[in-house]
Order: C-alpha cells, then sequence, then structure tokens
C-alpha cells in the first residue's frame, strides 16, 4: 500500500508541472467545444486536484467564458476517472475491476457532460 | 498453478518501485542542490499533496478499523449483499453521499465493505457514487458553478452509475471479489 501511495505521489507531481492551471485554461478555452470536451476528459482523467483547487478553478474559467459542457467533462473525469491512482486501486480490487471501472467512469463523464451542455443550450 | 508465477513478479513489482522511488528521490534532491526550477516545482507538489493526502489518513483508516470491529457482518450483508438488490444500490448511494474523503481513502473503505459481505455491484456504486455526491464536495460545487450545473450532474450520473455498475458486475463476473480474496490469501 505505502509503496503504490508513493508512486501515486510521485505520478500526480510530474502530471501537475507539466498541466499547470495555466495551461488547463488553455486547452479547455478553445472555441472548439469537441476539442474542449475532449481535452477536458483526458485532463480530468490523468489528474487528481483536490476540491478546493477544481471548483474555484472551474468557476474562475467559467467566467472567463470556458463552457459548462466542458466544465462538466473536467470535474467529472477528475472526480471519477483516476489513471494516477490507477497503482493503488489495482492493489486492492485487481487489474481488471480496476480497468473497467475507469472506462465505465470515463463514459460517465462524457454523458454528463452531454447533458449539462443541452441543458444549458450549449449542445444543439 | 499460479503459484509459482506470483511472487516472482511482485518482487519484479517491488524492484521497480523501488528504483522509480529513489531516482525521483535523487531528481528532487539534485533540484534543490542545483535550484533546477522544474524539479524543485515537482519536489514542491510532492510535499503539498502528501501533506493534503496523509492528514486524511488516520482518521479514515480509524474508521475502516472501527468498522471491521463493530459492524456486523450480517448488517453489511444485508443492505450490500447478494440479497440486497436495487435497495443495495440507494444504500451504496446514501453511504457515499456521507463521506468526506477523496478516492484514495475510499479504497480501501470499499475494500472492508467488501470484506464484509458486500456484493460487487454494490461496491462499484458506491466507489462511482463517491466520486459524484460526497455533500461536503457537492456544497463547494454549487456554490462556484451554481445550484443547476450539481443538479444536473446528479439527475445525470447516479442513475448512470447504477446501470454502469449492474453491467460491470455481470462482465467481472459475481465472483470476482471472492476469487480476489481468494488469490491474496493464496500469495
Amino acid at each position: 500500500m505505502l509503496p503504490m501511495l508513493l508512486v501515486t505521489l510521485i505520478l500526480v507531481s510530474v502530471v501537475l508541472f507539466f498541466l499547470p492551471d495555466e495551461v488547463i485554461a488553455k486547452y479547455l478555452g478553445t472555441s472548439d467545444l469537441l476539442i474542449g470536451v475532449a481535452a477536458a476528459a483526458l485532463i480530468g482523467s490523468v489528474s487528481l486536484l483536490p476540491g478546493f483547487i477544481t471548483f474555484p478553478l472551474s468557476g474562475l474559467l467559467i467566467e472567463q467564458g470556458v463552457s459548462y459542457t466542458v466544465i462538466g467533462a473536467f470535474t467529472t473525469s477528475l472526480m471519477m476517472v483516476g489513471i494516477v491512482t490507477f497503482p493503488i486501486e489495482r492493489k486492492y480490487f485487481g487489474t481488471k475491476m480496476t480497468v473497467v471501472r475507469n472506462i465505465a467512469a470515463f463514459i460517465t463523464a462524457l454523458a454528463v457532460s452531454m447533458a449539462i451542455g443541452l441543458v444549458y443550450r450549449e449542445l444543439l | 498453478m499460479n503459484n509459482t508465477s506470483e511472487p516472482k513478479k511482485t518482487l519484479k513489482d517491488k524492484k521497480g518501485t523501488m528504483a522509480l522511488v529513489v531516482v525521483y528521490a535523487l531528481f528532487v534532491a539534485f533540484s534543490f542542490i542545483f535550484r533546477f526550477e522544474s524539479g524543485m516545482k515537482i519536489g514542491e507538489n510532492f510535499g503539498f499533496f502528501s501533506v493534503d493526502i496523509l492528514k486524511m489518513f488516520p482518521p479514515a483508516f480509524i474508521l475502516v478499523g472501527l468498522f471491521m470491529v463493530w459492524v456486523d457482518r450480517k448488517t453489511v450483508e444485508k443492505f450490500f449483499g447478494e440479497a440486497s438488490g436495487f435497495k443495495g444500490h440507494l444504500a451504496a448511494i446514501l453511504l457515499a453521499c456521507t463521506t468526506l474523503y477523496p478516492f484514495i481513502v475510499v479504497l480501501p473503505m470499499a475494500a472492508a465493505l467488501a470484506k464484509k459481505g458486500a456484493r460487487l455491484g454494490t461496491l462499484l456504486t458506491f466507489i462511482g457514487a463517491t466520486a459524484v455526491c460526497r455533500i461536503p464536495m457537492t456544497i463547494f460545487e454549487a456554490s462556484f458553478l451554481g445550484i443547476k450545473f450539481t443538479a444536473v450532474r446528479y439527475i445525470v450520473s447516479l442513475p448512470l452509475i447504477i446501470i454502469g455498475s449492474i453491467i460491470m458486475e455481470k462482465i467481472l463476473g459475481k465472483d470476482y471479489l471472492k476469487k480476489l480474496t481468494q488469490d491474496e490469501s493464496k500469495a
């Protein structure tokens, strides 16, 4: 457990170095909704941000004009999909369940993003 | 059959992990000595997240410990076990909403539930729902993104999590957790 926790913390520290707030803002702020959602879901999947950073950052991005659809994909995948926590999750529940659960979580995140897009009339 | 190959593999895993940790520690240490800014930033990130996560572990593990001692296996089986049916998913969501902790700390909690007889489907719903509807997090989210945003996310994600869990239970097989604990006790 402890070695896996160390690996996770190492991964997080490196991923966050390459994805500081400015970079996240840049990729999420594209005018192309599809690219924005794809970037948001991918960045959300590989990152691990605590809520006290995620939501203020998301609020700020909304103020800057990033769409709710993109933020929906970002926050949901951030919370549900865990690529950096993969080693720990595997330790507890095996590789197969970890892979299947993360794929399902990713699909859920995209569905939530689409639903938010429809409700906020950003899609269609 | 797997008995001979398993220990070797974990030993190799351990060596790889150790190597990674040592290389990383050296890299960060040298970065601070030679004022290499990128390396220093990575080191700072590590410190920041370690503190953040480590301070959540003691209370969480105390809870898991108390849970293992005090909560009767029959109670867990009744609410989350084979016979709980669809209500098991609802119970899992209710339990998830009261959770305070992030994913890393939820994992040992979920493992404790599994050990006490929760079935795979309700367990998956619990793990999924902790990501979506922890109440303190939700309040925080709604204050920054609006209640409407949070409401849509709840309404869409919770049914999807239940459906997903039911499908995953089918894919992985109901005995998945049993097999997992058997493999563990063998190793």
